[in-house]
C-alpha cells in the first residue's frame, strides 16, 4: 500500500503551517463578503487555528469613504479601539478611536472621477490569537495608488485594533471568532475582480 | 514541502522572564515571529513596556552585546513619530498590568509579527521588520519596525524578553519558517 502524501521515505513531514481556509474572486458586485468556521473539525474549522490572515485586492464602485471594514461574529454593535497611520502622500493622516463603531483595515481602490478604473488595494490583514480568552487584536497593513488625480484616496497606511463589547466602562472582551464580514465603509460595493483571500495559522505545540 | 511550517509555539502557563527558541535549523530561507504578549510590570504608570530581541549563533547563548540597532515610525494616540535606539532590536511594545486592573485591562495583549530575512547566511548581517499594535487602555499604538543585529552568524537561537518585568501568563509566540522551492 502507497504511503499518504503526509510521510516520505517513512517520515512524517511538516503539514503547511498557513493553510488555505476559503477564497472568494467576484465576477459581478458585492456588498460584503462573509467567511464562517465550519466547526466541523476539518480545514475550515477555525477553532484549530492560533491565528487567521485575511489577503485581499479590493475595488468599489462609490467615489468615497473607501475604508475597508471588518466585522466578527455577526454582531452589529460590536465596538474597537483602534489605532492608525497613513500617509496619503502630502500628509500624516493617522487617528486613534476608542470604542469605535468601524473595524477600518485599510481604504480600497474607488471610482473617483479621473482616476483609472483598474487600481485595486492590497490589504494584509492579521486577526491574532483568534481562539483564546482576550481581547482579539488586528494588525494590517494597506496600499492604494490611485495615480496622482486623487491624492485624498491614495494611501499607505498601518492599523491595529482591539474588538470587545460595550459595558459601563468601555470594552469588554468577545469569546472566539467564528465568522468574518468585509464591506466597505460607506456602503457601496466591491467590484467584479475583486480577490479575498483567508488562511488559517496554526501553532506547533512541541513541549 | 510545506512552503511555512511551524517551527515551535510557546504558550506561556505561568509568567516567565523571557522566551528563547533554541536549536533553529538552518533550513529554511526566512523565520516568521507571532506574538500576542502582555508584561508583569505594575509600576505606576509603566502601561507599557519595550519587547526585546536577542540573537545567538554556533549553538551559544544569545549576543548580549551592543551589536542591535533598531528603527520604528509609530502612531501613538493622536500623535505620529518615529525614533531610534542601539542595543536592542525592539519588535514593538507590549501592555503591562501596570495599565490597569480589572476586566477592562488584564485580557488586553499586544500583537505583532516580524519577519527574518535570510538569518542562516553567514555573510549577512541579519535584518528583521515588523508591524506591532497595542491597546492599553489609555495608549493605543501602531508601530513598523525595523532592526539589525551587527554580526553575520547564522541565527539559531532567539530570545525575547520584555524591557522590564516579565510576561503574563496566556502571552503567545511562535516561530515560523519559511523555505524556498
Amino acid at each position: 500500500m502507497a504511503d499518504p502524501a503526509y510521510i516520505v521515505d517513512g517520515v512524517l513531514t511538516d503539514g503547511e503551517a498557513w493553510v488555505a481556509v476559503d477564497s472568494d474572486v467576484l465576477t459581478g458586485t458585492a456588498t460584503s463578503i462573509t467567511w464562517t468556521s465550519t466547526d466541523d473539525g476539518q480545514v475550515g474549522d477555525w477553532s484549530q487555528y492560533m491565528d487567521m490572515v485575511i489577503i485581499c485586492y479590493v475595488r468599489t464602485d462609490g467615489t468615497g469613504n473607501s475604508y475597508v471594514k471588518l466585522g466578527f461574529n455577526n454582531l452589529t454593535t460590536d465596538l474597537f479601539d483602534t489605532v492608525q497611520m497613513e500617509g496619503d502622500g502630502a500628509t500624516d493622516a493617522s487617528s486613534s478611536n476608542t470604542v469605535f463603531s468601524y473595524n477600518f483595515i485599510g481604504k480600497a481602490g474607488s471610482a473617483l472621477t479621473g482616476a483609472p478604473a483598474n487600481c485595486f488595494a492590497a490589504i494584509v490583514c492579521h486577526v491574532m490569537d483568534i481562539n483564546a480568552s482576550k481581547y482579539k487584536n488586528v494588525l494590517s497593513y494597506n496600499a492604494v495608488d490611485m495615480d496622482t488625480t486623487d491624492a485624498d484616496e491614495s494611501r499607505a497606511m498601518i492599523y491595529s485594533s482591539t474588538w470587545g463589547a460595550a459595558d459601563a466602562t468601555g470594552l469588554d472582551k468577545h469569546g472566539p471568532i467564528s465568522r468574518m464580514d468585509l464591506g466597505i465603509f460607506g456602503g457601496t460595493n466591491f467590484v467584479a475582480g475583486c480577490r479575498f483571500d483567508l488562511f488559517g495559522v496554526l501553532p506547533r505545540m512541541v513541549a | 514541502m510545506a512552503v511555512i511550517e511551524a517551527i515551535a509555539t510557546t504558550y506561556l502557563e505561568a509568567d516567565a522572564a523571557s522566551v528563547e527558541f533554541t536549536s533553529i535549523p538552518a533550513t529554511y530561507e526566512h523565520l516568521e515571529l507571532r506574538f500576542t504578549a502582555r508584561g508583569t510590570d505594575t509600576t505606576a504608570a509603566t502601561y507599557y513596556t519595550s519587547l526585546n530581541l536577542q540573537f545567538g549563533t554556533g549553538g551559544g547563548a544569545v549576543d548580549t552585546g551592543a551589536n542591535y540597532s533598531r528603527h520604528y515610525m509609530l502612531q501613538a494616540g493622536l500623535v505620529a513619530g518615529g525614533n531610534a535606539g542601539i542595543n536592542q532590536i525592539w519588535l514593538g511594545t507590549i501592555e503591562n498590568a501596570g495599565s490597569g486592573t480589572g476586566t477592562e485591562h488584564v485580557g488586553r495583549y499586544a500583537a505583532g509579527q516580524a519577519e527574518i530575512l535570510d538569518y542562516a547566511n553567514a555573510n549577512k548581517n541579519t535584518t528583521v521588520l515588523g508591524l506591532n499594535g497595542r491597546h492599553a487602555y489609555w495608549s493605543p499604538e501602531v508601530r513598523f519596525n525595523s532592526g539589525l543585529w551587527d554580526a553575520t552568524g547564522a541565527v539559531d537561537r532567539i530570545k525575547l524578553a520584555p524591557y522590564t518585568g516579565s510576561f503574563v501568563r496566556g502571552s503567545e509566540f511562535t516561530l515560523y519558517g519559511l523555505n524556498s522551492s
